[in-house]
C-alpha cells in the first residue's frame, strides 16, 4: 500500500502544484520586470506603471465589491432557499432544476441576459410600444451599468445554483433530517433549528466552493466583457487587456495586475476567514440561548422563497428562450415582441462550420471527464482507506488549487511554459489543462457520496466474488454509476465553458464550440451570437440529459439504486 | 387499578396505512408517569413508524387512525415543535460545531442565564460528566456521547421520552450501562417512556408489547 | 476590448514623397531580376505544397470566414495548400504568443504561420523583431498592388511596410445612420455635436483602446486642432496637454450626449452595429464602406441605413496579412498570401454578397476584362461612390495613438 501512497501524490503534485506553480512563476517573473526577449533584468517600473495607472483603482474596487456581492448574496441567497424550501413541495423543482441551470456555460447565459434585459431587449420589446409607449428603445444604462451591478446579478444568478449544488452535498454528510426532528422536539422551529444546527454544520463543506466563487467573480474575463461596466473595466479584463495590449510593454503590466489579482483573491480569503471567526465569536451566545416560542410560521416568507426560486428558473428559461428566438430570427426590429422574418440559416451555416470544433469539444470534454473522474475515484478509493485522514486537510486546498487560483494569474506563465517545451497546440495538451479545472468540480460533486459508500456491501461482495478488485468492479462502481455519471456530466459541462485555458494552451488551433462563440459574441450579428451560444449549451445539456437517463434506463428495474 | 387520570398517555387503536394497507393490528396501550413500555417486533413491522407517528415525523406517504393522547391533550394536530416529546435516536446526533455545553444548553428553556447554566451542571454530574462542558464533542466516547445526548433531551423537559433503539450502536458492556443511566433517568423525571427495540435484554420487566401481535407479551425466561 | 484587426491606415505626408522614390527605385531592381524570382517562386511553391498553414485572422464576422474558407478552398485545389482559420477575437492575443515563443526561444514550427495585422500590431511585432524577412517583392501578385496611389500599402499607420506584410484590403472610416431616425447626417464634428443636441443619446463609439473608439478619437483630433500638420510629427509631451485642448473640450461637450450619457460606452463597432439594428443609436462607424449595404443584404441592420463621411475627409488605411519570424509553413503562407493578392481573389472579395471590402489592387496593372470586372461589380444602396467617400485623411504619427489611449482613460476612465 505504500507505492500507490507515493504514486498518488507525485501524481498529485505533477497534476496541481507543479503547473500552477511554475504558471504563477512565469507570471511573477515578468510582473518583476524579467521577461526573455522584451526585457531583462529586475525592475520596479512595471509596478509602478500599474499602480499609476488612472483605471487600476477603480477598476479593483468595482472588482473587488463585484465579488463580494456576489459571494455573499448567492451564499445567503442558496442558505435561505434551502431554509425556507426544504421539504415543502417545491423542493425537488429546486433539486432537479440545480443540474440544467448549471449546464447553461456562463458567456451563454450573459449573452442571453443582454437579449433579455437591455433596453432593447425582449423584455422591452413585449412591454413596447403598447404598455411603455416607445418605438425606439429607451436610453437607459442597464447591462454593462458603471457599479458592475448588472454583472454582479449575472454572475449571481449563475453562482447560486452551485452554492446550491454543494449545499446539497452538504447536507448529505450529516443526518439533517433526524437533527431536524431532534431540534424540533427541543422546541424549536424549523427556521431557528436551520440557522443555529444545519447552517454552521453546513458552512464547514461550503467554505471551499465558496472562495471557489469568489475567485471566480474575481476573475472572471467574458462574462465581465458581456455585462460588466467598461469605464473603466473590472480588473481583470483590464488584465486581459493589458495581455493584449498592442503596445507589447504592457505584458509586463498584465504580469503585476495577474500577480496583484492572486493577492486580492488570497486577501479577502483571509477576510472571509475573519469574519467566520467574529461570527463564531458573536454568535456563541445566540446558538444556545435555548429555544424561541416563536410566531405560528413564517408562511410570507416561503412564498417569498417559492417565488424567487420561480424568478430565478423564468429569468434562467428567459434568457434561453430569447437566444433561442434570436436564433431562429431573420428580421427581428424593435418594438416587434418577436422576429418578422424567421429562419434557420444561421443554424444550417453553423453546422457547417461547427464540424471540427464540435468534435474538438466533445473528444476535450469527455476524455478530461473520463480522466479526472477517474482519478476522482482513485483519490477516493485512497481517502476512503485512510480513515485518520481527516476530510478537510490540506490536501483539499491542493484540489481546489486550480479554481481558487485566478486563471489570469498563471495562465501566461503556462502559456511560456507550453511553449517551451513544444506542447501547445496540440489536443493533448489541451486535455491536460482542462483536467486541471474540471478536477475540482468532478470531486467536489462526487466525494460526498462516494466517501459514504458502506463498505459492508463491499466485504460481501469480496467474499462473494473472491476478489476484492472483482468485487471493487461489479459491486461497488455499478452501485455508484448514478453519482459517477452526474459527476462526469458536471466535468464535461466545465470543460466545455473553459476559454482562457483553451486558448492560451490550444494556440488557437484547437478550436472549441465556446471559442468560436466568443468569437463571434463580439461579432456584430445577434442571430449569429445566439446559434453559437445555443451550442454552447446544448452540449453540456445532451451530458446532463444522458447523465440523468443512462442509469435509470440500465437500473430501470432497480429501484434501490 | 390506578385511576383512569394517572395514565398520562393513551394510544387508542391506532393503526398506520400506507396505501390503505395496514402496517400492524391497532395499537392500544397506557402509560403513566415513570412507566416504560418496550415495543418489539420483527424488523419493517413498522416500529419506527410507530414512534414517528407519535413524534409528528411521519412520512407523508403513511396515514394514521386512531388516537395519540398525551396529558389529556390529543397530539395528532400538533406540530413537532408543541407536542412535548423527547425522541432519541440509536446516533447520539451531537451537533458537533458546540461542545458538550453548548449542545445541552441548547435543550434548556429560555431563562435566567444562571439557571440554565445549573441546569447543565447538574446534568452532567448526575452523568458522571462533571467537568465536561467546555469538551469538543468530537473528543467523547461513545458511551459518553450517548449519555450526553440523553441529557440533552431531558433538559427540554418532555412529556413523554420516545427511544428508538438507543443502545444498538454501543459495545455489549457499554450497553448495559447506559441502559442502566437511561431507566434511571427516566424514573427520575418521572415520564412515561417508549422504547422500540428488538432486543429482549432492553426490557426491564419482562413483558413487552409486540407490534406484529397487537399485545403485551411475556419474556421467556432462558 | 475588441481590437480588430482589419482596418488600418494611411500615411503621413511626409512619407508620400520617400515612399514614391523607394517604389520606383524598387521597381526597376525586380525588373532585372524578373527570372530569378520566377524560379524562387517556383521553389516555393514546391516547398508549399502539402503544408499546412494557420492563418490567425479575426473571426467575430461569420462573412469574411466564410471568405477565408473560400479562399482556403481554392488554395488546396490550386497549389494543394490547406489553409486552416484560427479564429481570434483580438490579434493582440496572436502577437502575444509569439512573443511568448520568442521567450522560450522557438526559433522555428511557431504556432502561427500568417497573421491578419495591421497599424499597432503590426508596430509591435515589428519591434520586436517578431516577423519574418521581407517576403512580399517575391510575390508574383504584389506587382498588381497600387502601391503608387494607396501609400497606405506602404506606410501602415506610418510605421514603414517594408515588405513585411502583404496588402489585403482596403479601408477608410465611414459612419453609418438610419434615415428613418436621422434626416439629414452630420457633415463634421461640430454638426455631429448640433445632431445630438437633438437625438440626446443615438451615437457613440467604442471605449479606447478599441482600436474603432481611438480610429473616431484620431479624427475628431484631426478636424478640431488648430494645426493638423503638428499630427505628423511625434508627439511632444510637454506639448500634448495644448495641443490637444481642443479636442477634450469637445469630448467633454459630446459625452452627457451621447448614449448611456457617456458614463458607459459599447465594447466594439460589432456591437454597435447591432445597437443600430436596435435603434439603441442612430449613428454607428465602421471602416469598411460596404458594411451598410451587405448589413442590409444580410437584414443586419434596416434598409434604411446609409453611409455619411465627414466633409473634409476621414481616416483610411490598409489591411495586411503578415508571416511571424518562426512560421512552421512559411512556404505555404507566402503561397496563400499572394492568391489573397489575385485578382481572382479580389474580384470575390470585392463583391458585395461576399463580402465587398475596397481592393488594394490597381486598376492600370490590370487586365482590360480584369478591369472590366471589377469595373461591372455591383454598388451596394448604402455604398458611396469613390468620389463621394472624399479625402482620406493622413494618419497622425503612431506616437500619438499611446498619448491619446492614456489621456482618454485618465478623464473617462477612471
Amino acid at each position: 500500500m505504500k507505492l500507490p501512497n507515493v504514486l498518488l501524490l507525485a501524481v498529485g503534485t505533477a497534476l496541481f502544484i507543479l503547473p500552477v506553480s511554475l504558471g504563477l512563476l512565469g507570471t511573477w517573473l515578468p510582473a518583476l520586470g524579467y521577461l526573455p526577449g522584451m526585457s531583462d533584468g529586475l525592475s520596479s517600473q512595471p509596478l509602478l506603471a500599474v499602480l499609476a495607472h488612472p483605471s487600476t483603482w477603480t477598476s479593483v474596487k468595482l472588482s473587488v465589491s463585484s465579488a463580494l456581492f456576489v459571494t455573499v448574496c448567492s451564499l445567503v441567497f442558496s442558505q435561505w432557499l434551502c431554509m425556507n424550501l426544504y421539504h415543502r413541495r417545491i423542493w425537488p423543482l429546486l433539486k432537479h432544476s440545480i443540474a440544467p441551470l448549471l449546464a447553461i456555460p456562463h458567456l451563454a447565459f450573459a449573452i442571453g441576459l443582454v437579449f433579455l434585459i437591455s433596453p432593447s431587449g425582449w423584455l422591452m420589446r413585449l412591454l413596447s410600444p403598447g404598455i411603455t409607449g416607445f418605438d425606439i428603445p429607451p436610453d437607459w444604462l442597464i447591462v454593462n451599468d458603471n457599479y458592475a451591478l448588472s454583472l454582479s446579478i449575472g454572475l449571481f444568478l449563475k453562482e447560486t445554483p452551485f452554492l446550491l449544488l454543494m449545499s446539497l452535498a452538504a447536507m448529505s454528510r450529516f443526518d439533517h433530517g433526524k437533527t431536524l426532528q431532534i431540534a424540533a422536539t427541543l422546541k424549536y422551529s424549523h427556521r431557528q433549528a436551520w440557522r443555529k444546527l444545519i447552517f454552521p454544520q453546513m458552512y464547514a463543506q461550503l467554505r471551499l466552493p465558496l472562495f471557489a466563487v469568489l475567485s471566480y467573480s474575481l476573475s472572471v474575463v467574458d462574462v465581465s466583457t458581456v455585462l460588466g461596466p467598461n469605464t473603466p473595466a473590472t480588473f481583470a479584463v483590464l488584465i486581459h487587456q493589458w495581455f493584449n495590449h498592442t503596445d507589447i510593454s504592457y505584458r509586463l503590466l498584465g504580469a503585476v495586475g495577474a500577480s496583484m489579482l492572486l493577492l486580492i483573491v488570497v486577501g479577502l480569503i483571509a477576510v472571509f476567514y475573519a469574519a467566520e471567526l467574529v461570527v463564531k465569536k458573536t454568535t456563541q451566545n445566540w446558538l444556545v440561548a435555548g429555544p424561541k416560542i416563536s410566531p405560528k410560521s413564517s408562511g410570507f416568507e416561503v412564498v417569498l422563497a417559492k417565488l424567487s426560486l420561480t424568478i430565478m428558473i423564468a429569468v434562467t428559461l428567459l434568457c434561453i428562450a430569447a437566444l433561442a428566438v434570436w436564433s431562429f430570427s431573420r428580421l427581428w426590429r424593435f418594438p416587434d415582441a418577436l422576429p418578422t422574418l424567421w429562419s434557420v440559416e444561421y443554424w444550417q451555416k453553423s453546422w457547417q462550420q461547427l464540424l471540427e470544433p464540435l468534435q474538438n469539444t466533445a473528444i476535450i470534454g469527455v476524455s478530461s471527464a473520463l480522466i479526472a473522474v477517474f482519478i476522482c475515484v482513485l483519490v477516493l478509493e485512497w481517502q476512503s482507506k485512510r480513515s485518520q485522514l481527516p476530510r478537510g486537510g490540506w490536501w483539499i486546498w491542493v484540489i481546489y488549487l486550480p479554481i481558487l487560483v485566478p486563471q489570469v494569474s498563471f495562465l501566461f506563465g503556462i502559456q511560456v511554459l507550453m511553449v517551451r517545451f513544444h506542447l501547445e497546440g496540440t489536443l493533448a495538451s489541451v486535455i491536460w489543462v482542462h483536467i486541471l479545472f474540471v478536477f475540482p468540480y468532478a470531486y467536489l460533486t462526487l466525494a460526498q457520496v462516494y466517501l459514504q459508500f458502506d463498505a459492508r456491501y463491499l466485504q460481501q461482495g469480496a467474499i462473494l466474488c473472491q476478489s476484492k478488485w472483482r468485487a471493487f468492479v461489479y459491486i461497488k462502481i455499478p452501485m455508484l454509476f448514478k453519482p459517477l455519471a452526474f459527476s462526469g456530466a458536471i466535468a464535461f459541462a466545465v470543460s466545455v465553458a473553459q476559454y482562457l485555458p483553451t486558448l492560451y494552451v490550444g494556440a488557437g488551433r484547437v478550436n472549441t464550440v465556446t471559442l468560436e462563440s466568443v468569437v463571434l459574441a463580439g461579432g456584430s450579428d445577434s442571430r449569429i451570437s445566439a446559434v453559437f451560444a445555443l451550442w454552447q449549451f446544448i452540449l453540456p445539456l445532451v451530458v446532463y440529459i444522458a447523465a440523468l437517463v443512462i442509469p435509470q434506463f440500465v437500473y430501470r428495474n432497480r429501484r434501490g439504486l | 387499578m390506578l385511576a383512569q387520570d394517572k395514565k398520562i398517555f393513551t394510544l387508542n387503536k391506532l393503526q398506520l396505512y400506507h396505501r390503505e394497507q395496514a402496517l400492524f393490528p391497532p395499537v392500544s396501550v397506557q402509560l403513566q408517569a415513570g412507566e416504560l413500555l418496550v415495543v418489539m417486533g420483527p424488523s419493517g413491522c413498522g416500529k419506527s413508524s410507530l414512534l414517528a407517528a407519535i413524534a409528528g415525523t411521519l412520512a407523508p406517504e403513511l396515514s394514521i387512525s386512531g388516537s395519540i393522547c398525551l396529558a389529556g391533550q390529543s397530539l395528532q394536530a400538533l406540530p413537532i415543535e408543541r407536542r412535548g416529546i423527547g425522541l432519541q435516536y440509536q446516533h447520539d446526533l451531537l451537533f458537533p460545531h458546540l461542545d458538550v455545553g453548548g449542545n445541552l444548553l441548547f435543550a434548556v428553556p429560555r431563562g435566567a442565564n444562571q439557571q440554565r447554566q445549573n441546569a447543565v451542571a447538574q446534568a452532567l454530574i448526575s452523568a458522571d460528566l462533571a467537568g465536561f462542558a467546555q469538551r469538543d464533542v468530537a473528543t467523547l466516547s461513545g458511551g459518553q456521547r450517548a449519555r450526553v445526548s440523553l441529557l440533552r433531551t431531558l433538559l427540554a423537559k418532555p412529556k413523554l421520552l420516545l427511544l428508538d433503539e438507543p443502545f444498538s450502536r454501543l459495545d455489549a458492556d457499554l450497553r448495559q450501562d447506559f441502559r442502566s443511566f437511561v431507566f434511571e433517568q427516566i424514573a427520575a423525571m418521572s415520564i412515561p417512556a417508549l422504547l422500540v427495540s428488538h432486543d429482549p435484554q432492553d426490557c426491564p420487566a419482562n413483558h413487552y408489547y409486540a407490534l406484529a401481535e397487537g399485545k403485551m407479551m411475556t419474556l421467556e425466561k432462558l | 476590448m475588441l481590437r480588430t484587426a482589419h482596418p488600418v491606415k494611411s500615411i503621413t505626408q511626409l512619407h508620400t514623397l520617400l515612399a514614391l522614390t523607394l517604389t520606383l527605385f524598387s521597381g526597376s531592381l525586380y525588373a532585372g531580376q524578373d527570372k530569378n524570382l520566377a524560379s524562387d517562386w517556383q521553389k516555393t511553391l514546391e516547398e508549399a505544397r502539402g503544408q499546412t498553414v494557420y492563418f490567425n485572422a479575426w473571426g467575430g464576422s461569420q462573412t469574411i470566414n466564410a471568405y477565408i474558407q473560400w479562399a482556403a478552398a481554392e488554395v488546396k485545389k490550386q497549389y494543394q495548400v490547406e489553409v486552416k482559420q484560427v479564429k481570434i477575437t483580438d490579434t493582440g492575443d496572436v502577437v502575444s504568443r509569439i512573443l511568448a515563443e520568442k521567450s522560450a526561444n522557438r526559433l522555428q514550427g511557431g504556432s502561427v504561420d500568417l497573421v491578419w495585422v495591421n497599424g499597432e500590431n503590426f508596430k509591435a511585432m515589428k519591434d520586436n523583431g517578431l516577423l519574418a524577412k521581407p517576403f512580399t517583392h517575391k510575390l508574383p501578385n504584389y506587382a498588381l498592388v497600387d502601391t503608387e496611389n494607396k501609400p497606405s500599402t506602404r506606410y501602415d499607420f506610418t510605421t514603414p511596410v517594408d515588405n513585411l506584410e502583404a496588402p489585403w484590403g482596403m479601408a477608410q472610416l465611414v459612419f453609418m445612420y438610419d434615415t428613418k431616425r436621422l434626416k439629414v447626417p452630420p457633415t463634421d464634428m461640430l454638426s455631429l455635436l448640433a445632431t445630438l443636441q437633438q437625438n440626446k443619446g443615438r451615437f457613440s463609439y467604442p471605449a479606447l483602446p478599441n482600436f474603432y473608439g481611438t480610429s473616431f478619437v484620431k479624427q475628431a483630433l484631426l478636424e478640431l486642432i488648430d494645426d493638423p500638420t503638428l499630427l505628423n510629427k511625434p508627439v511632444i509631451e510637454a506639448d500634448f496637454v495644448r495641443v490637444s485642448a481642443p479636442l477634450w473640450a469637445y469630448l467633454d461637450a459630446l459625452h452627457p450626449l451621447l448614449w448611456r450619457k457617456g458614463a458607459s460606452f459599447p465594447k466594439s463597432a460589432e456591437q454597435m452595429k447591432q445597437l443600430l439594428n436596435d435603434s439603441e443609436l442612430f449613428i454607428s462607424l465602421t471602416f469598411n464602406p460596404n458594411d451598410a449595404s451587405n448589413a442590409i443584404a444580410n437584414d443586419e441592420l434596416p434598409a434604411t441605413v446609409r453611409t455619411y463621411v465627414h466633409k473634409n475627409g476621414s481616416l483610411g488605411n490598409t489591411h495586411f496579412v503578415a508571416i511571424p519570424f518562426n512560421a512552421n509553413a512559411a512556404a505555404g503562407a507566402q503561397v496563400f498570401a499572394n492568391f489573397l493578392m489575385s485578382t481572382q481573389a479580389k474580384l470575390r472579395k470585392a463583391t458585395r454578397a461576399i463580402w465587398g471590402d475596397p481592393t488594394v489592387l490597381s486598376m492600370d496593372k490590370l487586365s482590360v476584362e480584369q478591369r472590366a470586372a471589377f469595373a461591372s461589380l455591383e454598388r451596394g444602396v448604402a455604398t458611396l461612390t469613390t468620389a463621394q467617400l472624399g479625402k482620406v485623411l493622413l494618419e497622425p504619427h503612431s506616437s500619438w495613438v499611446s498619448a491619446l489611449e492614456k489621456e482618454w482613460i485618465k478623464r473617462y476612465a477612471n
